[in-house]
């Protein structure tokens, strides 16, 4: 029963981001907006809503797999681009994770939100991935997702602008890196060269962040104590 | 009608037994990289060294994209019972989020900016 709530709750929230058409009006965010205030209500256990919700979760590995597809899709652009994209993307990831860390750290925030904040700029599937591998919440890892994807969308073409900063690879690639997909979709709506370049930075950094993460939180873990 | 899915079900398929090799692999070699990873890497390079032919993977694939945000949902509906902790850590999360976010976005895009611009020239 609660599987058909989740599935009738996602289209009437993908309906309503359509027809509302911003930064602010995410699926995701309307859906859990939704169903919590009637879990609540009703006075439902979220275990009850999660057991009948467990074959969704099952599919989430596999989703990250098909990410592959997007990724090959953008090949002709790695090949004759790859040093940059590699460079961006391994800076990128890497001062993502030490930013969100370490200003976490020094601001008292205990080893398991840090774990959910390590993967916070790249897309969902992964940043859950991250957090449960950290021992974090997954739950709270996508909530940080949306929060950065939703700033990232609204400021960065404002900074891109102030800062005159015009080469859709720079624009592109940074975009990824910070926002992942909400980002894309800004960018899309603006420029495709841009989208095209944060598509790919979303999913390569998705890779590096990945691997390096179990690292950089032990170092983070380090240099609070 | 049979075609179609029939497609679907091979390039689930496909997307499966690549996740299974990730699962396996992570478990034999007992690394940190997240199985599914693993495999999105394996069908990457599937793709790319044009051993698996695209149209075998590009149904389940875009089926699985179309409708990732339904995956996130119950995942994510589990923040009713974290909410506490979300309030009381209110200012570390904004800064590390907003702050972290913003620092990476300048430091990133005017270097690479400035370098792209130059090399144009």
């Amino acid at each position: 029963m609660w599987l058909l709530v989740t599935i009738v709750v996602f289209f009437i929230a993908r309906w309503t981001a359509r027809k509302l058409n911003s930064p602010f009006a995410n699926p995701l965010l309307i859906s859990i907006g939704i169903i919590i205030p009637i879990l609540v209500i009703l006075k439902v256990p979220y275990e009850t809503y999660e057991q009948q919700n467990q074959w969704v979760n099952y599919l989430l590995q596999p989703a990250v797999v098909a990410l592959a597809y997007p990724l090959y899709e953008q090949l002709p652009q790695i090949r004759s681009n790859w040093r940059v994209i590699m460079l961006a993307c391994g800076i990128g990831s890497i001062m993502s994770m030490l930013t969100a860390g370490i200003i976490a750290a020094l601001m008292g925030a205990d080893a398991p939100l840090i774990a959910a904040l390590m993967g916070k700029s790249v897309t969902t599937p992964i940043a859950m991935e991250v957090a449960s591998h950290l021992g974090g919440e997954p739950a709270i890892a996508a909530i940080m997702v949306l929060l950065v994807g939703v700033f990232g969308a609204i400021m960065a073409y404002p900074v891109y602008n102030l800062l005159n900063i015009t080469h859709p690879i720079a624009k592109g690639l940074t975009m990824g890196n910070i926002s992942h997909a909400l980002g894309t979709a800004t960018c899309a709506e603006r420029d495709q060269r841009d989208a095209a370049f944060s598509s790919l930075a979303l999913v390569v950094c998705g890779v590096i962040t990945s691997i390096l993460a179990p690292s950089l939180f032990s170092f983070v873990l380090w240099f609070a104590n | 009608m049979i075609q179609t899915s029939l497609k679907y079900f091979v390039s689930m398929a496909m997307i499966f037994l690549c996740l299974l090799a990730g699962n396996n692999l992570q478990t034999w070699l007992d690394i940190s990289i997240p199985g599914s990873i693993i495999g999105m890497l394996i069908l990457f390079g599937l793709l790319a060294s044009g051993l698996l032919p695209v149209q075998w993977v590009k149904p389940g694939a875009n089926l699985f994209i179309r409708y990732m945000v339904l995956l996130f949902i119950p995942i994510s509906v589990g923040l009713m019972v974290h909410f506490d902790m979300l309030i009381n850590n209110i200012w570390p999360i904004l800064a590390s989020a907003i702050g972290g976010t913003t620092i990476v976005l300048i430091a990133l895009a005017l270097p690479l900016d400035r370098i792209l611009k130059k090399g144009n020239k």
